[in-house]
């Protein structure tokens, strides 16, 4: 496993010899913190593929400077913990916004839109990750941005910072489900993942919903990288490892399905859990991977995807 | 009369490739135009391009005597309504989540609201339907929310592109008995279709697009007596 795997922390806490319960509360509750880390990761993803068809290479990028952000913010300006933490989404934002800018909305109308916005993301997040590199040097930092302490339920011991990771995951992911389904900025969104064209002519601006979406993937993404960085350490490379789980629970939900990308999350983070308990750490990610190939070969749009059908 | 919308030598088309060549026509209001030719001659880059979802290449429209602004979202919240061909519905929405859509750019609540029963009223069967996800929908339903969706905007002009598109003669005769009661208020429409025979008993003016061009135009009654032009463009 590499250094900055949160895994390794995680299971350091898990107190081994206790009885049945105790190993499926621990089973739970990492889980569910894993779980909702990797919402958090993929949701972001899955909804900018859904709305754009773009595979976004820099979405693991964006998880990096939300954890720098809140690090430069907490730990050189001295900001209070709320603070710094605002401050690492809103540098997932702006630097989803500015992607867009100068980016994205340039390429949306070129015919090859999918393929070439895979390399000109992928060149952003080469471009990010030596940034980062160049400024704050390859030293795995501690993230500041965590509660600390433990409580024991039995013989289970539960870090603050798990119950803190659901939470936030929580929070933020119901407050995009609310956005989603039940404002009209949500449905505009919903309709361009739809049908872009029928979009435009009720009137909605997809020019503008697509910059939305990634400012929204942005703080979504910075979110999860904040919270990863809290169980492991920073690393200019501490994204890769993120996005390569996100695009799996992504391709396993069905490519653009949010709402499925978010169950199949929780229920791969409940997955790893177990298979980590009872076989060990390093047999996690390489199951998961296996999934994606059973997955691919029985069911290729996903298990919540649908299988397109083209109409005249 | 007063004229809704104008068109001066509008050329526009795909990549490279021109489709229109030069059109110029008006449409007045509370008018019902009917655009006939056969397939490939550019009816419905004709009715894109005036929605804003083709760019223009050069020409002038104006919609309420003001130049059209440009971009699709920006003409439909002026009032100019596009039924595109296919009915382009949003698949994984409800019937009435879809006909919600077409109010996207209004804000009078209660006014949507009586719209809506309006077009429950027009097509009844979209009311039984309502909860419905329009991708389990018939051909027929699925224009009838198409045709609803596009009444939902309220424009000042509704732009219909082949109404009768894949549809049995049954379900075609339904769709138009509900264009004639649209005809009867205060909207322009302009309906495309290959052939003018359906369209013929509810257009006061035809256009004939041959080539991108207009290649005859004259109103009900010049159709009727102009068998043979329309014969040696559609092959009737």
């Amino acid at each position: 496993m590499p250094k900055n795997s949160p895994h390794l922390v995680m299971f350091s806490k898990h107190i081994s010899g206790g009885e049945e319960m105790d190993a499926i509360l621990q089973i739970m509750i990492t889980g569910l913190t894993l779980g909702s880390m990797y919402a958090l990761a993929s949701v972001g993803l899955a909804l900018t593929f859904g709305t754009m068809g773009m595979f976004n290479m820099a979405h693991g990028l964006f998880m990096t400077i939300g954890a720098y952000g809140s690090y430069a913010a907490a730990e050189l300006w001295g900001f209070p913990l709320p603070l710094a933490l605002l401050v690492g989404l809103l540098a997932g934002g702006i630097v989803g916004a500015a992607m867009h800018i100068a980016i994205v909305s340039h390429m949306l109308h070129r015919e090859d839109f999918t393929t070439t916005i895979m390399v000109a993301t992928a060149g952003v997040a080469i471009l990010l990750q030596d940034l980062i590199l160049k400024q704050f040097g390859a030293y795995p930092f501690k993230q500041p941005v965590q509660v600390e302490g433990l409580m024991l339920i039995g013989n289970t011991a539960i870090t603050y910072q798990s119950i803190a990771i659901v939470l936030f995951a929580g929070i933020l992911i119901g407050t995009l489900g609310w956005l989603l389904t039940k404002t009209r900025f949500g449905l505009a969104i919903r309709a361009t993942a739809m049908n872009q064209d029928a979009a435009k002519l009720m009137g909605v601006k997809t020019e503008l919903t697509y910059l939305q979406v990634l400012v929204i993937a942005g703080v979504m993404a910075a979110a999860a990288g904040i919270l990863i960085s809290s169980l492991a350490s920073l690393s200019p490379g501490m994204g890769a490892n993120p996005l390569i789980r996100a695009f799996v629970i992504c391709v396993v939900a069905g490519l653009g399905s949010v709402t499925g990308a978010g169950f199949t999350a929780i229920s791969l983070g409940l997955m790893e859990a177990a298979i980590g308990y009872y076989f060990g750490v390093r047999y996690g990610f390489p199951v998961m991977l296996g999934l994606v190939i059973i997955v691919l070969i029985f069911r290729p749009a996903g298990l919540f995807g649908k299988q397109g059908v083209v109409r005249a | 009369m007063s004229t809704l919308l104008s068109v001066k030598g509008l050329t526009s088309g795909y990549g490279n490739l021109q489709v229109l060549r030069e059109i110029d026509f008006e449409i007045e209001t509370g008018k019902i135009v009917a655009v006939i030719g056969p397939n490939g001659h550019g009816k419905s880059t004709l009715l894109k391009t005036i929605s804003g979802l083709l760019p223009t290449w050069s020409g002038q429209c104006s919609f309420k005597s003001e130049p059209l602004c440009s971009g699709a979202p920006e003409r439909a919240r002026k009032g100019l309504v596009l039924v595109p061909q296919g009915d382009q519905l949003f698949m994984g929405m409800s019937v009435e989540e879809n006909l919600l859509m077409g109010a996207f750019s209004r804000s009078d609540v209660g006014a949507t609201m009586e719209t809506l029963k309006e077009v429950y009223e027009l097509f009844p069967r979209l009311d039984e339907r309502r909860t419905q996800r329009a991708d389990s929908l018939s051909g027929g339903e699925r224009r009838m929310v198409g045709i609803g969706r596009g009444m939902m905007s309220n424009g000042d002009l509704m732009m219909i592109d082949e109404p009768s598109l894949g549809l049995a003669p049954l379900i075609i005769e339904q769709i138009y008995d509900a264009l004639g009661k649209l005809a009867k208020g205060d909207r322009s429409i302009i309906v495309v279709e290959e052939n003018p025979s359906r369209v013929a008993s509810v257009a006061s003016h035809f256009y004939l697009l041959d080539g991108g061009k207009f290649a005859w135009s004259g109103d009900a009654k010049e159709l009727s007596a102009s068998g043979d032009v329309l014969k040696t463009y559609l092959g009737g």
